[in-house]
């Protein structure tokens, strides 16, 4: 099997320098990741608030290098790429980030980040095929062409600009997708809607997809695999069947305790968080097949 | 309860347009609900409904090309679309405050933590005319960073230090810091996972509750929406079209469109039961009159249904050509 983009013990950290005052972080602990060619699959990356996920995120894109370990794509380590292989990366492993509002530049209409890497990457011929592509992939994700179109990222709701960044990627049919928490600004029908077609894309089209997110139930219903941070530490991994519905590891329970039910007259978690807290830190338990 | 004597929030008929260059987006269309002082009420329905449009209204920070074209919002007796500039400034904070949409990029990226905090305070004069030292300050920082389960180290980061969860804890942390009467939170915790949510939820509770408070809190999670709120509204293409306690929203849902809502709730049980709701909304541009509903399934009602009462407390908006759909 061959790598499309693996993280080898990756490890992070922010602070702490030799004159620094402030205490060293380890963002990301020693974290391996595989995604394989021959096997596109969606993996899934939870974890409380801080444990991580958007720096892994950003390691596996090359925007920060890691302090050790290292992350390649198709065998080739991101800090040593340059010229075309960083173009080919940049155009195959497409991020959504988790900030809709950072995405955009405020005074350029939404067109804009729909157009320009159609332009940048010459993905269509003519203006009417690049229109029809961008109002195809406006449509998968439930917006109007007509209305979203031509307006600057504040006239649209907070969905509204979410989505238009997963349109984005959807639009170009990457090798990777990597999501931070893509839709946590929409409502719940909208959610299956467009995590529907991330789960199309990588059936019908074999994109692997990288899911960062900390709601465990739509982790669980487009997945095949997840991956629990806690503190920058892998605490448990494995199909999600395995994990979600027997989870071994104490913050993996209290996570999946936590989740409110849409049922007012279920108490919202057992679990006492404080007598819990101790837990936690117990060493991870890699990945469980079973 | 007569009306002069109602403590709380009452909204009457709002209506917020924005004027764009291709017409009017009508995004909140004519609202009323009453939310009685120490009451929440959740505030759900589809991306682009109009939630965010009418948080803003209710503080009074809609920007043009928007409008508050016609309706009252009264905080106890008084109309707050009222009150003249000044007035109103210094009524956000002190007597109904927001935590906005995305608040953990409103963050002043160039500020310490605690100087975001303190500014609000001093605007507002929190310490009067008398001098208060520097510790005195720091106190009143650390007290609102922990009520948000922050770490008095916290005051003295940027907000690029801390993770998008941190942030919002933060803004959270400044809403409540001049003891409200209202408190508009717009997704307050849509960033954060599901254990620190369920401590800043509470967190948020008990200090609505200390307070005595009453929430409008925009959410799309329904779970969260669930085991939160005391009432509940649905939002549909700028209107409501559902608002009942808790309970018997989520047990005995009215409308179509919030019977497929939950419907599309995903579980931990079923893989399979994950499905969107087809079919678009409506565009607001230039809405004509009838059933928004309608539409998204190819019928038609051209009049727009009534707001009626059908149990204590639970209004629907009734439309007799789409009632059937979900059931
Ligand atoms: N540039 C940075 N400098 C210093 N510390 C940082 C930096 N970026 C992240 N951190 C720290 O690293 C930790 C992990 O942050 P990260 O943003 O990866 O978490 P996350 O899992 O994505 O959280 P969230 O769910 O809130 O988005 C946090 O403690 C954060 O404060
Ligand atoms: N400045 C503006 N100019 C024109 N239309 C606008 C503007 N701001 C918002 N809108 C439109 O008004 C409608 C309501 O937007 P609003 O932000 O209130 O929705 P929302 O219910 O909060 O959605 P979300 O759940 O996605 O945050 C949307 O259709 C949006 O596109
Ligand atoms: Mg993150
Ligand atoms: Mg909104």
């Amino acid at each position: 099997m061959s790598s499309l983009l693996q993280a080898k013990n990756v490890t992070k950290s922010f602070g702490g320098g030799i004159f620094s005052k402030e205490e060293e972080l380890i963002a990301v602990n020693d974290i391996s990741l595989n995604l394989e060619v021959e096997n596109p699959k969606i993996i899934a990356v939870a974890g409380e608030s801080g444990s991580g996920k958007t720096t892994l995120a950003r390691l596996l894109l090359g925007l920060i290098n890691p302090n050790k370990g290292s992350v390649e794509y198709l065998g080739k380590n991101l800090k040593d790429m340059k010229g075309k292989e960083k173009r080919d990366f940049r155009r195959e492993v497409q991020p959504i980030f988790q900030d809709p509002y950072g995405s955009y530049n405020p005074f350029y209409k939404v067109d804009h980040v729909l157009y320009s890497p159609i332009k940048n990457f010459k993905l269509a011929s003519k203006g009417e095929e690049a229109r029809k592509m961008v109002e195809k992939a406006l449509e998968l994700v439930g917006l109007v062409p007509s209305e979203t179109l031509g307006r600057l990222p504040h006239q649209l709701s907070g969905g509204q600009r979410q989505r238009v960044m997963v349109a984005r990627a959807l639009l170009l049919q990457p090798r990777i997708i990597l999501a931070d928490e893509p839709v946590s600004a929409v409502d719940a029908s909208l959610r299956a809607t467009i995590l529907d077609s991330v789960k199309k894309l990588n059936k019908d089209l074999g994109i692997s997809v990288i899911y960062v997110t900390h709601d465990l139930t739509t982790a669980y219903q487009i997945s095949d695999e997840i991956m629990i941070l806690y503190k920058g530490v892998l605490k448990e991994a494995g199909p999600v069947e395995v994990v979600i519905k027997n989870p071994k590891h104490p913050y993996t329970q209290l996570l999946i305790d936590s989740i409110p039910q849409a049922n007012p007259k279920l108490k919202w978690g057992k679990l006492d968080i404080s007598e819990t807290q101790e837990l936690l830190d117990q060493p991870g338990l890699g990945w469980r097949d079973s | 309860m007569t009306s002069s004597s109602f403590k709380g929030l009452r909204v009457k008929d709002l209506q917020v347009y924005y004027d764009t260059p291709e017409g009017v987006v009508k995004a909140v269309d004519g609202i009323s609900f009453s939310l009685p002082q120490g009451k929440r009420l959740a505030l759900v329905g589809e991306s682009g409904s109009g939630k965010s449009t009418l948080s803003m209204a209710l503080m009074r920070l809609t920007r043009a090309p928007g409008r508050i074209a016609g309706g009252n919002i009264f905080l106890d007796e008084d109309d707050i679309l009222d009150l003249d500039v000044e007035e109103m400034r210094l009524a956000r904070l002190s007597k109904i405050s927001l935590v906005p949409q995305g608040a953990m990029n409103s963050l002043n990226p160039v500020l310490r933590i605690k100087d975001q905090i303190l500014d609000g305070l001093f605007d507002h004069q929190v310490f009067g005319s008398k001098k208060i030292t520097k510790d005195e300050q720091l106190s009143k920082v650390n007290e609102l960073l922990s009520a948000v389960e922050l770490l008095p180290s916290v005051a003295d980061m940027y907000p690029h230090e801390l993770s998008g969860g941190m942030k919002q804890r933060v803004a959270i942390a400044i809403a409540t810091s001049m003891d409200p009467k209202v408190i508009v939170a717009d997704e307050p915790t849509s960033a954060l996972d599901v254990v620190v949510q369920r401590t800043v939820m509470q967190t948020l509770g008990r200090l609505q509750e200390g307070l005595e408070a009453s929430i409008v809190l925009v959410g799309h999670d329904m779970g969260l929406v669930a085991q939160f709120a005391d009432f509940v509204g649905v939002m549909y293409a700028g209107r409501m079209v559902e608002l009942g306690p808790v309970n018997s929203v989520f047990e005995k849902p009215l409308h179509p469109y919030t019977r497929l809502l939950i419907r599309s709730l995903p579980t931990l049980e079923n893989k399979e039961d994950f499905v969107g709701i087809p079919g678009l909304p409506p565009p607001l541009l230039n809405l004509p009159p009838g059933c928004t509903f309608c539409t998204r399934f190819g019928r038609e009602n051209k009049n727009t249904p009534p707001w009626k009462e059908i149990s204590k407390d639970h209004w629907i908006s009734e439309c007799e050509v789409c009632s059937d759909i979900g059931k």
